[in-house]
C-alpha cells in the first residue's frame, strides 16, 4: 500500500532545546494505524507538530501523502487532536467549533451542515451540538474535539494522548471511534493498552531517536527493550 | 469562582424574544439617549422606563437590585462627594457638613441616570445567550477583531476562572491565608503570573489548533436571524422614547 505519512532523517531543535529529534525516518502506509510510545520528553508532540508543519524540521524531509510539507500552511489531509481539548476547542458553542474546519474549507453550506452532521453523528456528539464548549465534561470535550477534526475529512489522524483523564467509558469510545473509522492513524499514548488495542505497529522513540519499531505486541512484548525506554509491559502481554 | 452569564437567557419574555440585532441597537440607543439627559424633570421619566424595560424582560428584580448593589458601594462616596462639595447655595448643613443644592442635583442626576442606563445594560446582556449577542453584534458590523476578541474571552474565562479555583484550594490545601503581607502579596503576584505564562502557551497551542484548520485571518462566525413585524414595533417603540427624551433635552 501507499505511503502516505514518510520522513527522511529528520532533525529538530527549539531554540533553547537541541537535538529534540535526531535522524528520525518512517514510513507510514495507508489505512495503518501505528502507535508512538516513549517517556515524557522523548519528542512525541515534537514529532506529531512536524507533520503538521506547525514546526519546521531543522534538517531531512517531510511528506504527506507524497507531498512536502508546508510550514505553517494549512494541510486538510491531516487532522491532529491536541493532548489537551481546550486548546483545540475554542468556539463558545460545539457546533460552532466542529464547523470551523469545513467553513474554512470554503465549501458549500450544504456541505458544510452535511459534514457536521456526520462529523457530530461518528462521534456520538450530536446531542451535544447546542452545548457551549465550557460545560462539557472532559470525556465530552475529548470527543468533540476529535469530531471538530473529523468534519475536515482528513485522510490521517493524529491523536496526542487521547485518553488522558478519561474514565474507562470514554476510553472505550475513544477505542471504538479509532477502530471503526479505518483511516491511518498516528498516536501516542503513555496507554500501553490503548496502544495495543488500536494499532498494528508501534515506533519507540526515546531522547529524541527511534529505538525500535515493529509489530506493537511483538515490541511491546519485549520487557527489556521496554524498560530501557522507560515504558512498560502492557498487563495484557505480561504472562 | 462563578459567572453567572446566561442563567436567566431563556426565559420567556417580550424582550428575550426580541432579534438581538435589534434589542442591541435599540437598548444601545435608549442607553445613549439616557447618558444625554440633564435635566431634573427628566429622572423621573427615564428612571420609569429602565423599570419598565426590566418588568417587561421577566428578569427576577432581586438578581438585578444584587448586581446594582455593587455599584451602589461606588455611587455613595461619590454621592458625599459632590454634594458637599460642590459650590451654590446651601440647601442645609449637617452639623457642619454643608450640603449644596448643585452639588445635590448633580449627583441626583448622577445615581439616577447611572442606575438606569445599568438597568436595561443589564436586561441587554441578560436575555440573549452570550454567544448568540456576539453573533448579533457580528452581524450589525462590529469590528471583526472585537468580536473575535469577545468570542475568546467567552470561551477561555471559564477555564481560566477554573485553574484559579484550582490553583486557590491548592493553595489552600497547603497552608495558606491570604492577609495583608510580603507573604501574601508575593503568593498572589505568583498566582496571577503563573495564570498569564499558562494562558499564554494556551494561546499558542490555540493559534495552532487554528492554524491547522484553516484560520487564516478571518473568523467566520455562523449566526442565523429572524425578523419579524414585533421586531420592528419594539424597535419603534424605544425609538419614540428616545425621540421625546431627546426632544425635551433640547428644548428644555
Amino acid at each position: 500500500m501507499k505511503n502516505v505519512i514518510s520522513l527522511t532523517s529528520v532533525d529538530f531543535s527549539y531554540q533553547d532545546k537541541p537535538d529534540v529529534l535526531k535522524n528520525i525516518s518512517f514510513d507510514v502506509s495507508g489505512g495503518k494505524s501505528v502507535g508512538i510510545i516513549g517517556p515524557n520528553g522523548a519528542g512525541k508532540t515534537t514529532l506529531f507538530l512536524l507533520l503538521c508543519g506547525i514546526l519546521k524540521p531543522t534538517a531531512g524531509r517531510t511528506r504527506i501523502m507524497g507531498e512536502d510539507v508546508v510550514y505553517k500552511g494549512f494541510n486538510p489531509a491531516v487532522g491532529y487532536i491536541f493532548q489537551n481539548p481546550d486548546d483545540q476547542l475554542f468556539s463558545p458553542m460545539v457546533r460552532d467549533d466542529v464547523a470551523f474546519g469545513p467553513i474554512n474549507m470554503a465549501l458549500s453550506q450544504q456541505e458544510i451542515d452535511a459534514r457536521v452532521e456526520k462529523a457530530l453523528n461518528i462521534s456520538g456528539c450530536k446531542a451535544l451540538a447546542q452545548r457551549p464548549s465550557h460545560h462539557l465534561s472532559g470525556g465530552e470535550k475529548r470527543m468533540v474535539a476529535i469530531a471538530s477534526v473529523l468534519a475536515m475529512e482528513p485522510e490521517i489522524m493524529i491523536y496526542d494522548e487521547p485518553t488522558a483523564s478519561l474514565d474507562m467509558r470514554a476510553r472505550r469510545k475513544v477505542i471504538n471511534l479509532i477502530k471503526s473509522e479505518h483511516k491511518t492513524n498516528l498516536i501516542a499514548s503513555h496507554d500501553m493498552e490503548f496502544i495495543l488495542e488500536t494499532c498494528q505497529r508501534v515506533i519507540i522513540i526515546n531522547s529524541g531517536k527511534i529505538v525500535a519499531r515493529g509489530e506493537a505486541a511483538l515490541i511491546m512484548h519485549d520487557k527489556e527493550l521496554m524498560e530501557n525506554s522507560g515504558l512498560e509491559v502492557p498487563y495484557s502481554l505480561r504472562g | 469562582m462563578h459567572i453567572e452569564l446566561d442563567r436567566y437567557a431563556r426565559l420567556k419574555s417580550p424582550i428575550h424574544s426580541w432579534d438581538p440585532r435589534f434589542k442591541i441597537i435599540s437598548l444601545s440607543a435608549l442607553i445613549f439617549a439616557f447618558s444625554f439627559t440633564k435635566q431634573l424633570t427628566l429622572l423621573p421619566f427615564i428612571f420609569v422606563i429602565s423599570i419598565i424595560v426590566l418588568l417587561l424582560s421577566r428578569l427576577p428584580l432581586l438578581y438585578i437590585f444584587k448586581r446594582l448593589k455593587y455599584i451602589a458601594l461606588f455611587m455613595v462616596p461619590m454621592v458625599i462627594l459632590l454634594s458637599t462639595t460642590s459650590g451654590g447655595k446651601v440647601l442645609f448643613s449637617l452639623k457642619f457638613i454643608p450640603v449644596y443644592a448643585q452639588g445635590l442635583s448633580m449627583s441626583l442626576l448622577v445615581v439616577v441616570r447611572t442606575f438606569a442606563i445599568l438597568i436595561v445594560f443589564f436586561v441587554m446582556l441578560e436575555t440573549t445567550p452570550f454567544n448568540r449577542t456576539i453573533k448579533a453584534l457580528h452581524a450589525i458590523k462590529m469590528p471583526e477583531k472585537l468580536v473575535s476578541i469577545l468570542f475568546f474571552t467567552y470561551r477561555y474565562i471559564y477555564v481560566y476562572l477554573e485553574e484559579l479555583r484550582k490553583m486557590r484550594i491548592a493553595l489552600k490545601l497547603r497552608g495558606y491565608k491570604n492577609a495583608l503581607n510580603y507573604h501574601s502579596l508575593k503568593t498572589n503576584g505568583g498566582l496571577v503570573a503563573s495564570l498569564l505564562l499558562r494562558s499564554f502557551e494556551q494561546a499558542e497551542r490555540i493559534c495552532s489548533a487554528m492554524t491547522l484548520r484553516g484560520y487564516t485571518g478571518k473568523f467566520f462566525i455562523r449566526g442565523q436571524f429572524r425578523s419579524g413585524w414585533r421586531d420592528y414595533v419594539k424597535e419603534l417603540a424605544v425609538a419614540l422614547v428616545i425621540i421625546i427624551l431627546l426632544k425635551t433635552t433640547c428644548s428644555l
